[in-house]
Order: C-alpha cells, then sequence, then structure tokens
C-alpha cells in the first residue's frame, strides 16, 4: 500500500511538475487504486490490533456476562460492530474504544435479559462509609490467601453495575474518563461504583476466606 | 460527610491536583482513611495480577470467520445497491424481448398446435387459374406465397390465429389425389419434425406422411395418404423456387 502510495503520488508529481497534466485522471487513478488496497489493508490494521486486543475483550465479556456461551456472543458482536465503525475510530485507544463497544453491548442487549437487583438507588454520586474497618481482618492476611479462581468467583458476586466499573478500571486499566463515556455515566457515578465495587468484592472475598478457613478472625487478628 | 469514593479515585490515580492534594492530607490525619486507602491499593493490585487476561483462539477464529462473512455480505449489499436499476433494467429487457420474439412470431411452431388449431372456413378462390390462386393466396398472407398454384387445386380453406401466427390450412388436390396444406406465417419451422434431407423434415400424422419446410418467413406443413417418397416429389412440384 506504501509503495503503491509512494509510486502512484510521485508520478502524479512528477506530472504535474514538467506540466503534463494538471490533475485530473492521474489523481483519479490513484485514488481508485488507493481505495481498492486501502479496503483490505483496513481489513488486516482491524485484525491486528483486534487479535492483540481480544484476550483483554473476551476476558470483560465473559466477567460481565458469567457465561461462556454468552460472552462467545458478545464478543463476536462487539467485533462485528467494531468493524463496522472501523472508519470512525479516532486511531486514539483501541482496546478502550472496543471495550466501550463490549460493555454498551452488554448493557443494551445481555443485561437486559439477565436477573440482577436494581441499582439505580444505590447510584448516589457520595460513598458514606468505608470498605474496611480498623479492627477487620488486615488485607494482607486476607489477600495472601487467595489466588485467581477464588478471585474471579467473588468478583461474579458483584452486582452488575458495580461489577463492570471495577473490571475495567482494575482488569482493563480504563481511565474514569474512559469507563464513563463506556457505561454513560457521569464520572462521579464511576467513582462511587468503583468504590461500592471494591467493598462488595472484598466482602465476598472476606466471607470466602472465613467460610474455606483460611482466616479465622480471632486468630488472624 | 466525607466522600470515601475520593480515596479510591487516588489509589486509582484519577484525582486533579487541588483534589490529590486534599485527599492526602485526609489520609495523613484520618487513620481510618489511611486504611481504606492501603486496602483499595491491595485490592487493585491483587485483582489487577489474579484476573488475567483470559485467551480463547476458538472464539477469535470465530470472530475472523464473522468478519469473512460480513465483508462479503457488505460487498453483495453494495454491488446489488450500486447495480440495482441496472439489474431491474436488464430483466426488464430480457422479459420485454421475450414478449416482443412471441408476439413477432420468430418462434418455433409444433405440428401438432396447428393440427388442432380452431380455423374458421373461409371462401375459396372464383377459379382454379394459377393466377387467380396466387391472388388469392397473396390476400390470405398479405405477401408473396412461395408455391407453384398451377400444380394445386383449392378445394376448400380455412383460417385462424394460433400464438400469433397467421395460420392457413387449404385443402388441396393434384392428379394424384387430395392433401392438406397448412401455412403459418411469420414462423421459422415446425420445432417437432425428424429431418428428411433438402430441407424438408418428415412427420407421421395417424396413416397420412407429413413433409414440413419453411421459405421467406413462412412455415408449410403438406399432409397426405402417399409414401415419404412420393409425398416429397409433390412438395418439389409445389415448392416455388
Amino acid at each position: 500500500m506504501v509503495l503503491i502510495e509512494f509510486v502512484l503520488g510521485g508520478a502524479i508529481k512528477k506530472a504535474e511538475n514538467i506540466g503534463l497534466t494538471s490533475d485530473s485522471l492521474l489523481r483519479r487513478r490513484y485514488t481508485a487504486a488507493a481505495m481498492l488496497f486501502g479496503k483490505r489493508n483496513s481489513k488486516e490494521a482491524f485484525e491486528r490490533q483486534a487479535e492483540k486486543a481480544f484476550p483483554a475483550i473476551f476476558g470483560t465479556a465473559l466477567r460481565l456476562t458469567r457465561s461462556r456461551e454468552e460472552a462467545e456472543d458478545l464478543a463476536q458482536e462487539a467485533i462485528v460492530r467494531a468493524y463496522e465503525a472501523w472508519e470512525r475510530f479516532d486511531g486514539q485507544n483501541f482496546k478502550a474504544w472496543i471495550l466501550r463497544i463490549v460493555t454498551n453491548l452488554y448493557i443494551n442487549k445481555y443485561r437486559r435479559g439477565q436477573r440482577g437487583p436494581a441499582l439505580s438507588s444505590l447510584d448516589d454520586d457520595h460513598v458514606g462509609e468505608p470498605m474496611s474497618y480498623a479492627g477487620e481482618i488486615p488485607d494482607r492476611v486476607l489477600f495472601d490467601n487467595l489466588v485467581g479462581g477464588e478471585v474471579e468467583a467473588a468478583l461474579a458476586k458483584v452486582p452488575d453495575e458495580f461489577r463492570v466499573a471495577v473490571v475495567l478500571s482494575d482488569i482493563e486499566g480504563m481511565s474514569y474518563q474512559e469507563i464513563a463515556e463506556a457505561t454513560d455515566v457521569p464520572i462521579g457515578t464511576v467513582r462511587s461504583r468503583i468504590a461500592r465495587g471494591r467493598s462488595a468484592l472484598r466482602k465476598a472475598l472476606l466471607d470466602y476466606a472465613m467460610k474455606e478457613g483460611f482466616i479465622r478472625a480471632e486468630v488472624d487478628l | 460527610m466525607k466522600d470515601w469514593s475520593l480515596i479510591h479515585a487516588l489509589a486509582d490515580g484519577q484525582l486533579n491536583d487541588a483534589e490529590r492534594k486534599e485527599v492526602e492530607a485526609w489520609i495523613e490525619a484520618d487513620p481510618e482513611a489511611r486504611l481504606e486507602f492501603e486496602s483499595a491499593r491491595l485490592l487493585k493490585t491483587m485483582v489487577s495480577q489474579e484476573c488475567a487476561p483470559i485467551t480463547c483462539d476458538a472464539t477469535w477464529a470465530k470472530c475472523q470467520r464473522r468478519l469473512g462473512e460480513f465483508d462479503r455480505r457488505s460487498t453483495i449489499e453494495r454491488f446489488v445497491g450500486r447495480s440495482a436499476w441496472g439489474m431491474c433494467g436488464i430483466f426488464f429487457v430480457a422479459i420485454f424481448s421475450a414478449a416482443m420474439l412471441n408476439r413477432s412470431g420468430t418462434m418455433n411452431l409444433k405440428t401438432s398446435d396447428v393440427l388442432g388449431a380452431n380455423l374458421m372456413p373461409i371462401a375459396t378462390p372464383q377459379s382454379q387459374s394459377s393466377n387467380e390462386n396466387a391472388r388469392w393466396l397473396r390476400g390470405l398472407a398479405d405477401r408473396n406465397v412461395p408455391l407453384q398454384t398451377d400444380v394445386l387445386r383449392v378445394l376448400s380453406a380455412q383460417r385462424g390465429n394460433l400464438n400469433g401466427h397467421n395460420v392457413v390450412r387449404l385443402d388441396v388436390a393434384d392428379a394424384k389425389g387430395n392433401m392438406i396444406l397448412y401455412i403459418a406465417s411469420d414462423a421459422a419451422q415446425f420445432q417437432d419434425s425428424g429431418g428428411h434431407g433438402d430441407g424438408y423434415g418428415l412427420i407421421r400424422v395417424g396413416e397420412a406422411m407429413g413433409l414440413t419446410w419453411s421459405k421467406s418467413g413462412m412455415a408449410f406443413l403438406l399432409l397426405g395418404d402417399r409414401n415419404d417418397d412420393e409425398l416429397k416429389a409433390t412438395a418439389d412440384r409445389i415448392r416455388q423456387e
């Protein structure tokens, strides 16, 4: 593609310089060739980016839907939607852009079909309580005994809206601004959802550790 | 009332300078806030470490297949979108041409259709002179009919329309006996007659033999109770070369 652009572009410039042509015919041919090769190139570029981001796409889809089958559907649909909108991508941050599509699709399509508590009453931007208190089991003791599967299981118990925010922030490393755009809520709401999500996650981890006997409050304190 | 979510935002590095200084001062002064900050940082680190990206090559392969299908569908849709009017035009021209061909009568006829056609009797020529017969035939067909009218006597005549073709049945006689001659105007040939050489087609209708030929945009069918050589000899005599 670059070579074609170089050759055709150079030929046009040269012809113009020596006064052979002012424009139209060569430039039209150049545009047609660039479009022809550009389309194939564009797909290859998209696939390169999408393949690189796919573990994040599929991971996010799986963590949001909590079902492998739905995650596959969601990931595939997101890829196709992203490909349809590829020309509108600003070229800045592909992963954030496509995760935004994944999240939007999940909220608009999959979330509607799932049962879950309505969280609007909890969606206050202000978080009035801390997630951990002095006198509780120290986090280092709690977290040291946990492995990936247990964290994933606890994360799955976090209510939907909070889980989306925690996944996008802590696993995918998106900024609050990007999460706000992906979930279509104000930044303040994102901030409170992350704090509440972490609080719910910590509680689920604590319950799990106590139930499995990894820690005992009276001993480990 | 304190907003504890600000501490999480600090742990995530999402506060502006003014907010950051304010929350840092709060953490400095409040052990509970420090605990919350440490807890948020540890939890964030643990989640990011333990929840690794999930590779799934099979799903990615499915995605690639769907992209391929999407591309093919888009190509077809674009082609149809751009060429819809052109394709409509082609279909219209094809249908119109077929209709015109059908109406213009350049299509072939079947002898069975001609033999079963519903024809109306018409008046025969006043006399059996060659000139009178030729004039009468010209009046029927609006053109010169390539027949030797002097070797045929017209006994009776019928006329009708079959699939846009003007069909005339003549009951004729020569020295050897009676025959039936069908003339179909604007027809290339009778399509169901077998080849017999010299431009003739041969058919059998019950006990009678039939010969077909075409000339000057007309198709002829001669039926007579004679064998094929005799019929061919008769046809040779009445065909106007």
